[in-house]
């Protein structure tokens, strides 16, 4: 069953820095303050008309399964292949920001006011991505109080670590870290659950598996409808499945057929990110 | 900026480091606390003024202010917001010139007949390549998103010595990509077709048929050059 989910406009916010990133700027870069104010006036643009919705639905790893192999045309093997069965939870989303945001942007290029229209377009791409952590979020702690941590033994198997073995060697000294399972006795709980999602269109994970993915989910309910080639509207929207689990199982090397034409390789932004926090 | 005499030539180097600068006219407040001080609009006003032909104007002060903004952006130097900003004070000073030109007698590189392919609407990409290749004296003609090939082919029929390109932002979108090209291709064999978009490459570029692909809007510029060169 899908849910509707409550976010507020305050709650998907970007940072400054996620939006200049979309502006193609690169981290820690200086920003002119002509740039600065621009980004102010698009923020206040985007609380006047921004709508954030989502749906949630958890599935289960059997329906997942068949929902994942969509049309067949996904990449022969793939990150999500291999994380999906050691996982404890899992359930699709779809977000966004509303239609209204895209129509003002559309406006801005219309009338060729291309300045603030591209500055608004990156607040509402950042923004859909804040949309995508924040519930990411919720539904992390909500999995977690539902069920109780793992213990370092389930979390060694569950990442694939032999019982009474060191950590395996692909996932070295740092699933270690993220894991805490260097030492193999003891039965203490430890809360290194994380999350991570992932979308149709990345990671070997082909774009027309939106189609399986909105039959299930069907994010209609809350304004977001798939098109033909597989786009959604409103723009600013994504959707993709939460994958939790020890934070062990979204480790993978980026050596897949597809990540050699891959141009951004923020896979691994979103497994430093998982050592940091979440 | 060049200090100011009024000769020609330093009035057409502030009128290119205005556009760099995104100053478009006195009223404007960029660069920050710049209020007040002339840009582009009042230099443009300053060379007309002093009889420098408008041709002059467009190429060595508009134009060339943004080529240096081109360069800059294909090499990691600015942004897409100085781009942008840049291209709205070249604007300010083709709006000054606009007049002074017969309409047919607007000095043009070509025509670029410009659309994102149908079933997808991205457009930031396509924008930012129609406004360089504005910049380096192209007539674009924007399509628009979601074109589909007999709108293409409809826009090519009125501007038959146009160069065409192709944005596409979806591995989806890439199949619609091919079957504009193709469609083009059967009225219009020898057309100059470029295609471009974040998952377009050289080699899917030659499998549809396309005449060339550019990673950016700088090397689109360079592939016309060689495709298209000026007359
Ligand atoms: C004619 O000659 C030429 C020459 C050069 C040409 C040219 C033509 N056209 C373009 N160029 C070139 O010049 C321009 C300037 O340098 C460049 O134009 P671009 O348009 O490429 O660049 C723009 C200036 C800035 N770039 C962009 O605006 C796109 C950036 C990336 C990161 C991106 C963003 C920001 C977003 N997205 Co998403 N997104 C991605 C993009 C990945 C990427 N690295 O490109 C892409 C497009 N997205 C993708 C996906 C899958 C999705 N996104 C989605 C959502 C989003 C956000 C909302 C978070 C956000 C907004 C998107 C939007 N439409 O507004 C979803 C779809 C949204 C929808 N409505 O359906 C979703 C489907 C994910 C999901 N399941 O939810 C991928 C498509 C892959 C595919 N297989 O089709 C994607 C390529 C990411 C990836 N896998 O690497 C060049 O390509």
């Amino acid at each position: 069953m899908s849910e509707i989910l409550t976010i507020t406009t305050d709650e998907v916010v970007p940072d400054r820095e996620a939006v200049f990133e979309h502006q193609g700027i690169p981290a820690g870069r200086a920003v002119a303050a002509e740039i600065e104010a621009l980004c102010t006036a698009a923020m206040e643009v985007f609380r006047q008309a921004a709508a954030p919705a989502g749906v949630l639905a958890e599935i289960s790893k059997a329906d997942f399964a068949t929902l994942y192999k969509g049309d067949g045309q996904n990449e022969d093997a793939t990150p999500v292949d291999e994380i999906y069965p050691r996982a404890k939870h899992l359930a699709l989303f779809a977000v966004t920001v509303g239609e209204e945001v895209s129509r003002r942007i559309a406006d801005g290029f219309k009338s060729k006011d291309f300045v603030d229209a591209c500055m608004l377009d990156s607040v509402a791409s950042a923004s859909a991505e804040r949309a995508v952590e924040i519930v990411q979020q919720r539904f992390l702690e909500r999995a977690t109080a539902r069920s109780p941590a793992a213990t370092k033994g389930e979390h060694r198997r569950l990442a694939g670590v032999p019982t009474g073995e060191t950590p395996v060697p692909q996932f070295s000294s740092r699933a270690e870290k993220i894991l805490d399972i260097s030492s193999t006795g003891g039965d203490r709980r430890s809360p290194v659950d994380g999350v991570l999602a992932y979308s149709p269109g990345y990671c070997g994970w082909d774009i027309s598996g939106q189609r399986k993915l909105f039959e299930f989910l069907k994010p209609e309910t809350v304004g977001i409808s798939l098109g033909e080639s597989c786009l959604m509207q409103p723009l600013k929207s994504v959707s993709g499945v939460f994958i939790i689990g020890p934070k062990a199982i979204h480790l993978f090397d980026n050596c897949y057929s597809f990540c050699g034409r891959c141009t951004t390789h923020n896979c691994r932004d979103r497994i430093r990110a998982l050592d940091a926090g979440g | 900026m060049t200090e100011t005499t009024d000769a020609p030539k330093d009035i057409l180097a502030n009128i290119a480091q205005c556009v760099q600068t995104g100053k478009a006219d006195a009223n404007m407040n960029i660069p920050m606390g710049s209020k007040g001080q002339p840009g582009v609009a009042e230099w443009v006003d300053q060379a007309i003024a002093k009889d420098v032909p408008p041709q002059t104007i467009l190429a060595e002060g508009l134009m060339a202010g943004l080529q240096v903004i081109g360069k800059k952006f294909a090499a990691n130097e600015v942004f897409i917001p100085e781009v942008l900003i840049a291209a709205r004070a070249m604007h300010a000073g083709m709006n000054k010139l606009k007049p002074l030109f017969a309409e047919q007698d607007m000095p043009s590189r070509g025509t670029f007949v410009m659309g994102t392919v149908q079933g997808d609407l991205h457009d930031i990409g396509k924008n930012l390549v129609c406004m360089l290749l504005e910049g380096a004296g192209w007539r674009i003609i924007d399509v628009g998103v979601d074109c589909a090939p007999e709108k293409l082919v409809a826009a090519i029929k009125e501007h038959p010595d146009c160069a065409v390109g192709l944005s596409a932002l979806l591995t989806t979108t890439m199949v619609a990509m091919g079957k504009a090209v193709s469609a083009i291709r059967e009225s219009f064999p020898d057309k100059t077709v470029i295609v471009g978009g974040a998952p377009v490459t050289e080699e899917f570029a030659k499998e549809i048929g396309a005449s060339g692909y550019a990673p950016d809007p700088s090397a689109a510029i360079d592939l016309l050059d060689r495709l298209q060169p000026a007359a």
